[in-house]
């Protein structure tokens, strides 16, 4: 079996998936066969969160046996985690930009400028994020960069959630002419940005 | 240029094959319960070196399998 996270649910889990341990936190696990890849867990920590489970999910590229998601269980203090984000999932904000068209690099000067040009689109594509995150005014994960895209978190209660994607999307169309990308707002996911290990590991200590 | 805006669920993205949405979701894939660091150097406004590491956080005596030595 393979971990997807810790929850304090005690009771039922989807079809396929189990929980290990028996406290009043559990390891929520999954077979091996169906949860080879990271995009199988991911999938699999997703229908865990839509089925109302309250889940601190490991991340979906790291594979953690069953017996190493219950030692770990052991080893840390995870309930006041766990209850900060019962109620709770993220958003995950991403905004694309177009690339400044640059010359050709054929010396160290070109290279520097080519740099300096995805610098600049690379800080545009974060200020954007800023300023959408300020509007939602609720907690903020640090940006993270993927090839084409910059991202971030926002945590927000599962019942507000809907509401927090139309207000997003109402106050970006007024903006049309005041900020420009590409933005998708996805969601809702488990709360991947926000389960913090480094509090584990102290409280651990 | 304005805004173009998309707007989809969890499941939206990930039953999708749109090249922007599974990009997301790669960027969803390292998060959860590790400790990622990231470092830019940077020299005036150039980004010249990224240095980026997964850490998972646990004693080791109890995050190895029993059988392995320690």
């Amino acid at each position: 079996m393979i971990g997807l996270g810790w929850t304090s649910e005690t009771a039922t889990v989807p079809d396929g998936l189990r929980l290990h341990g028996d406290g009043p936190i559990r390891a929520l696990c999954a077979p091996t066969a169906v949860s080879k890849t990271a995009r199988d867990r991911l999938g699999m920590q997703v229908r865990s969160f839509d089925a109302g489970i309250d889940l601190l999910p490991i991340a979906p590229s790291h594979q953690i046996s069953s017996q190493q998601a219950i030692s770990m269980m052991r080893t840390a203090d995870m309930a006041p985690i766990i209850t900060q984000l019962k109620t709770k999932g993220q958003l995950t904000l991403s905004v694309q930009q177009p690339q400044i068209a640059t010359d050709p690099i054929s010396d160290g000067r070109s290279w520097l400028a080519a740099r300096k040009n995805r610098h600049d689109v690379r800080a545009n594509q974060a200020d954007l994020l800023h300023h959408i995150a300020a509007l939602a005014g609720r907690p903020v994960s640090p940006l993270r960069r993927t090839n084409h895209c910059v991202q971030c978190d926002i945590l927000v209660e599962r019942s507000e959630a809907d509401k927090l994607k139309d207000q997003l999307a109402h106050h970006l169309h007024g903006s049309s002419g005041l900020v420009e990308g590409v933005i998708s707002i996805t969601g809702l996911w488990p709360p991947f940005g926000f389960a913090d290990l480094q509090r584990l590991g102290a409280s651990a200590a | 240029m304005g805004v173009e805006l998309h707007l989809a669920t969890a499941d939206e993205v990930l039953c999708s094959g749109d090249d922007r949405l599974v990009d997301l979701v790669d960027g969803l894939l390292h998060h959860g319960v590790v400790v990622r660091g990231e470092l830019w150097l940077t020299v005036a406004d150039v980004d010249l070196v990224f240095l980026g590491v997964d850490l998972l956080l646990a004693a080791p005596h109890k995050i190895r399998p029993a059988d392995q030595p320690t």
